[in-house]
């Protein structure tokens, strides 16, 4: 009991993974409980066996399907465009004092603009397309992310980039040599964490402009008072960004073998 | 050349130069070196009127309580940190900023995470382009000279300290710099581990002869390894007097419990302790 209290005492991985699991299995069984023995409405809390009958239902009749698809295609090419940009805009900041200062302070300060606010300009000028989302989800991850990498690329030691610069690197090339291949790990988790940011989005997106897509689903039910549809756009929205986030982790350990502290 | 580079250097006195830095032999030569920084409390005098000099082939230690400025220095041959005033020279000319003919081991770790052994090692070499073929054979070399052969596709995350430290200074010898700096390299290594590399550094530097700054704080480690000992002081840095060590060419550990070696180290002792 001493020893659970002990600040930072390690827990075998088993027993990480059991308690993990345990809270899962409470918040359904609790979720079922409340629901059937009708302490909550079934309408405004249908039972976790009815959403998750919707849900196969639906993943049969393909009607979700084609949500979630179109839902990934907006996530990846506003994120895609995002980063692409922010990247090498990231690691310039990162690099030279004098960028920073070109890069930085509007990326700080747009960042604190609410994307959602964007919403009514972004549909005045491209109207609810599939570029309106697009751009809605670029707002929203490109000048968090422009600054992270910024950051990321700070964190690469002088020393790493000083011992270069004796071997003869100079410039792009200790660029290219050191400070990318150094930084790659926490650029990697940067833009994992982006793309948690874009899921965001992307429903805010779809709830107010689209008529399509997993955002939409939701709104749509909520029109009919649907809620076990409502529960599960939410629940599969959830599962798609742990399902990413997992698979991202998977790939990182992959190509970064190397990566110390783990 | 040497006249059109003082011309540049404006502002600064040169004030003569020693007759022995006419020599042909002098590698490293600094003149009233001054290295100032200004902050809004005041200006903080780190260096000044620093003079200095190494031969080529030579074997300094620079030695001085910490804060006086001996990392500076070595930066500042480096080519990584520049001087306010004075002059500093290697080879006659001006230092204007890194290159690969003054190779750097550092006091922490520096490996590139992402390359195996081998890959740390041929870096420099793969930077000259310099065919496979060839770059193998030095990496081979390297590689037995540190004892690490069977370490050649190992990450850096799987080696220890000591090993790490082994393979940064051989990647630095690898480039065949004309000057291997070295900044306090074997400071985080336990007792046991440190004279090994003082043992292999030497072996090492009795073959290539390259010319060696090693800046350290242990005394020990410095009259063990130095043909010539620079004494620092702090408060401004600069050099207070130069030891010449008179041991056998030829270092073993045994050397450090003879009365020689007792001797020199109980001189800079005095020294640094004013």
């Amino acid at each position: 009991m001493k020893k659970l209290f002990s600040i930072r005492h390690p827990i075998p991985s088993k027993a990480y993974a059991c308690l993990a699991v345990f809270v899962f299995v409470f918040l359904v069984l609790t979720w079922y409980f409340v629901s059937s023995m009708g302490i909550v409405k079934e309408l405004f809390m249908p039972s976790p066996v009815k959403v998750v009958r919707y849900i196969a239902a639906e993943l049969v009749s393909g009607g979700m399907l084609s949500d979630m698809w179109i839902s990934i295609y907006r996530i990846m090419m506003g994120f895609l465009l995002a980063a692409v940009l922010a990247i090498p805009l990231g690691i310039l900041a990162g690099s030279f004092p004098w960028m920073e200062a070109l890069i930085a302070p509007v990326c700080e300060f747009v960042r604190y603009m609410p994307v959602p606010a964007f919403v009514p300009l972004v549909m005045i000028w491209s109207g609810i397309g599939e570029a309106a989302k697009i751009i809605i989800i670029f707002l929203g991850t490109f000048f968090q992310m422009v600054l992270m990498i910024a950051d990321d690329a700070r964190s690469v030691s002088d020393d790493l980039l000083a011992s270069s610069y004796t071997l003869g690197a100079r410039g792009s090339v200790a660029i290219r040599t050191v400070l990318i291949p150094a930084m790659l790990p926490r650029m990697m988790d940067t833009v994992r964490m982006m793309i948690g940011w874009a899921w965001t989005y992307l429903v805010v997106a779809e709830l107010i402009a689209a008529d399509s897509g997993l955002g939409y689903s939701i709104l749509k039910a909520q029109r009919y008072v649907k809620t076990e549809a409502i529960f599960a756009g939410i629940l599969v929205i959830g599962l798609l960004g742990l399902i990413t986030d997992r698979i991202l982790v998977l790939i990182n350990k992959k190509l970064f073998p190397w990566a110390e502290g783990e | 050349m040497f006249f059109k580079r003082r011309e540049k250097n404006n502002g600064c006195s040169t004030a003569g130069r020693p007759i022995s830095a006419q020599l042909a032999n002098v590698k490293i030569w600094g003149h009233q070196i001054e290295k100032v920084y200004s902050s809004k409390k005041g200006e903080y005098h780190a260096l000044e009127g620093l003079d200095f000099e190494v031969l080529d082939n030579d074997f300094v230690c620079i030695v001085g309580p910490s804060g006086c400025g001996k990392s500076t220095l070595l930066r500042m041959i480096a080519g990584l940190d520049f001087p306010t005033g004075g002059v500093l020279m290697i080879d006659n000319r001006e230092i204007t900023g890194p290159g690969a003919d003054r190779g750097m081991v550092f006091q922490t770790y520096t490996l590139f995470p992402w390359m195996t052994v081998a890959e740390n090692i041929g870096y420099g070499l793969r930077l000259k382009r310099m065919k496979k073929e060839e770059s193998e054979k030095i990496i081979q070399k390297y590689l037995k000279a540190i004892g690490l052969e069977k370490f050649r596709d190992a990450y850096p995350k799987e080696l220890s300290g000591g090993m790490k430290q082994r393979v940064a200074i051989a990647r630095a010898l690898a480039n065949s710099p004309e000057v291997l700096l070295m900044d306090e390299p074997f400071g985080a290594l336990d007792p046991q581990t440190k004279s090994q590399m003082q043992l292999l550094l030497r072996e090492i530097w009795q073959v290539e002869k390259p010319t060696v700054i090693f800046v350290t704080h242990d005394i020990d480690e410095a009259v063990f390894l130095a043909n010539k000992i620079c004494i620092m002081s702090a408060n401004p840095g600069k050099i207070i007097k130069e030891q010449p060590v008179h041991l056998p060419y030829e270092r073993i550990l045994e050397l450090k419990d003879t009365p020689e070696f007792f001797e020199l180290r109980k001189k800079v002792n005095a020294c640094i302790k004013g």
